[in-house]
C-alpha cells in the first residue's frame, strides 16, 4: 500500500497588495520586489478571513476533489507558522467549521516553510500504523500581517491557504519523502513574538542577539534574519533534498515531469534552478503573484498543477522545502 | 579569464537589463547590478560550483570583472 493524495485545494483571499504600495515604508525603491525577490503583488486576508476560514476554503476544494466527506476524516492535521491565537489551535476551529466527526485526532503543529512535508511524514506514520484510514492535512498560512514588522520579510510574504486528502492505496502514490534539519542554526531566521521581552530575546541565540536591537515592530513583533546565510543553505539544501530523492529511488532528472519548490523568493528558485542543472520549464512558480506563502506553497503548486491539468495522472512530481528552523526535505510522488 | 567570469556573471545576473559585455574590468559590479546580500552570496555559490573558487566575504574584493578574473587566476 502506497500513501496517496486523494485530492487538493488551495485558496487566496480576495485583497490584493501590490509590492508599490509596501516599498515606500519599508525603506525600498520602486520595483525593488519585482527586480530582487520577483514579488509583483501578494494576498492579504481580511478581518473575516482567519487561517481556518482560509483553510476550510482550501480543505472543501481538497475534500471534493477526492470524493470524500469532512464526516469521513478521521485525521486532521493543521498547519499554521504564524498562527492568530495562542491557544486554540485553528485545527480545531477547522474542524468544527469542516464538520470533521469529534472522534478523529485533530492537531495543529508548526514546521515552518517545510511543513507540508512534515506532515505528510505524520501522516504517513499515522495511516501506516492503522491509527487513521482518511487524513486532511491543512496549510492555511497568514502570513501579511507579522512579516511587516520586518523590513526584510515585509515584501516576502502574503496569505493563502492549501490542502490535502491522504490515504493508503494500491499502485502509484508516494515514492519517497525525508525531511530532516540542520537545528545548529535554527537562531538565524527567527520571527519572535511580542512575548519575549527584550532580556529574553538575547536568550534565544546569544551570539545572534545583538543583531535584533533596533528591529522591533509596531507589534512587539522582532524579526532577525541572516539572510545571506540563509539563501546559500536554502539553495544547497532543497538542491540536494532533490538529488537524494531521485538517487534513492533511481529516478532521472528526465523522469519528472514537475518540480514543486519551496518559493521564498523567486532569486533562491533561480538559484537552485541553476546550481543544480535543474529544468526550468518543469520548474512549477507562482511568486510574482502569491508571495512566499510558508508552508502552504508546496500543497498549493499542487493543487494548482492538478486543477489546471498541467499535472496529470501517471506523472511524476518531485517536491522540496526549506524553512526555518532550519528543517528541510524531499519528496517523490507519483500520480495515481 | 575575462571570459570565464563574464560568462558566470551572464549565468547570475543575466536578467539584471545591464549588457555585461560591455562592461570595463573596473566597473563597478555592486553598484551596476544592484547587488544585495543575496546576489553575492549566488555570485560565490556560483564560482565555488562552477570554477572551484572561493570567493572572498569582502565586497571590495569581487565587485568588478578585473577582481574576479584575479581570483581565477
Amino acid at each position: 500500500m502506497n500513501l496517496q493524495i486523494l485530492g487538493a485545494g488551495h485558496h487566496l483571499p480576495g485583497a490584493v497588495v501590490p509590492s508599490a504600495l509596501l516599498e515606500p515604508g519599508q525603506g525600498y525603491p520602486p520595483g525593488w520586489a519585482r527586480k530582487h525577490v520577483g514579488i509583483v503583488e501578494r494576498r492579504k486576508a481580511g478581518a473575516d478571513e482567519l487561517s481556518w476560514h482560509m483553510g476550510q476554503a482550501a480543505s472543501e476544494m481538497a475534500l471534493r476533489q477526492a470524493g470524500i466527506q469532512a464526516s469521513q476524516v478521521d485525521l486532521l492535521l493543521v498547519h499554521g507558522s504564524c498562527p492568530e491565537l495562542y491557544y486554540p489551535d485553528a485545527a480545531w476551529f477547522l474542524a468544527h467549521a469542516l464538520g470533521v466527526p469529534d472522534s478523529a485526532f485533530v492537531l495543529g503543529f508548526r514546521g515552518a516553510c517545510a511543513g507540508f512535508l512534515s506532515g505528510v511524514e505524520v501522516v504517513r506514520a499515522f495511516l501506516e500504523a492503522g491509527r487513521a484510514k482518511t487524513a486532511l492535512l491543512c496549510c492555511p498560512e497568514r502570513m501579511f500581517r507579522p512579516a511587516q514588522a520586518y523590513d526584510r520579510s515585509a515584501l516576502l510574504f502574503g496569505d493563502g491557504a492549501a490542502a490535502a486528502v491522504l490515504g493508503l492505496g494500491e499502485g502509484r502514490g508516494l515514492r519517497f519523502l525525508r525531511v530532516q534539519q540542520e537545528s545548529e542554526h535554527a537562531g538565524r531566521c527567527v520571527l519572535a513574538t511580542s512575548v519575549l521581552e527584550p532580556a529574553e530575546r538575547a536568550a534565544v541565540d546569544p551570539e545572534l542577539a545583538s543583531t535584533w536591537e533596533g528591529r522591533e515592530g509596531p507589534d512587539g513583533i522582532v524579526g532577525f534574519w541572516d539572510g545571506g546565510h540563509i539563501f546559500e543553505h536554502a539553495v544547497e539544501r532543497m538542491g540536494e533534498a532533490a538529488l537524494a530523492a531521485l538517487q534513492e529511488t533511481g529516478l532521472g532528472l528526465d523522469e519528472v515531469d514537475h518540480f514543486l519548490f519551496h518559493q521564498a523568493n523567486a532569486k533562491i528558485l533561480r538559484s537552485l534552478i541553476r546550481n543544480f542543472d535543474l529544468p526550468a520549464e518543469r520548474v512549477h512558480s507562482n511568486i510574482e503573484t502569491v508571495g512566499n506563502i510558508s508552508a502552504a506553497t508546496v500543497p498549493f503548486l499542487l493543487s494548482e498543477g492538478l486543477a489546471s491539468g498541467r499535472i496529470r495522472s501517471g506523472q511524476t512530481v518531485l517536491m522540496a522545502a526549506f524553512g526555518a528552523g532550519y528543517t528541510y526535505g524531499a519528496a517523490i510522488l507519483e500520480v495515481p | 579569464m575575462r571570459d570565464k567570469v563574464l560568462a558566470s556573471l551572464e549565468r547570475v545576473f543575466g536578467d539584471r537589463e545591464v549588457e555585461l559585455a560591455t562592461l570595463s574590468d573596473e566597473d563597478r559590479l555592486d553598484q551596476l547590478l544592484e547587488w544585495d546580500s543575496m546576489d553575492v552570496v549566488d555570485l560565490g555559490m556560483e564560482f565555488k560550483r562552477r570554477h572551484g573558487v572561493k570567493l572572498p566575504e569582502d565586497l571590495e574584493q569581487v565587485n568588478s570583472i578585473g577582481k574576479l578574473a584575479a581570483l581565477l587566476r
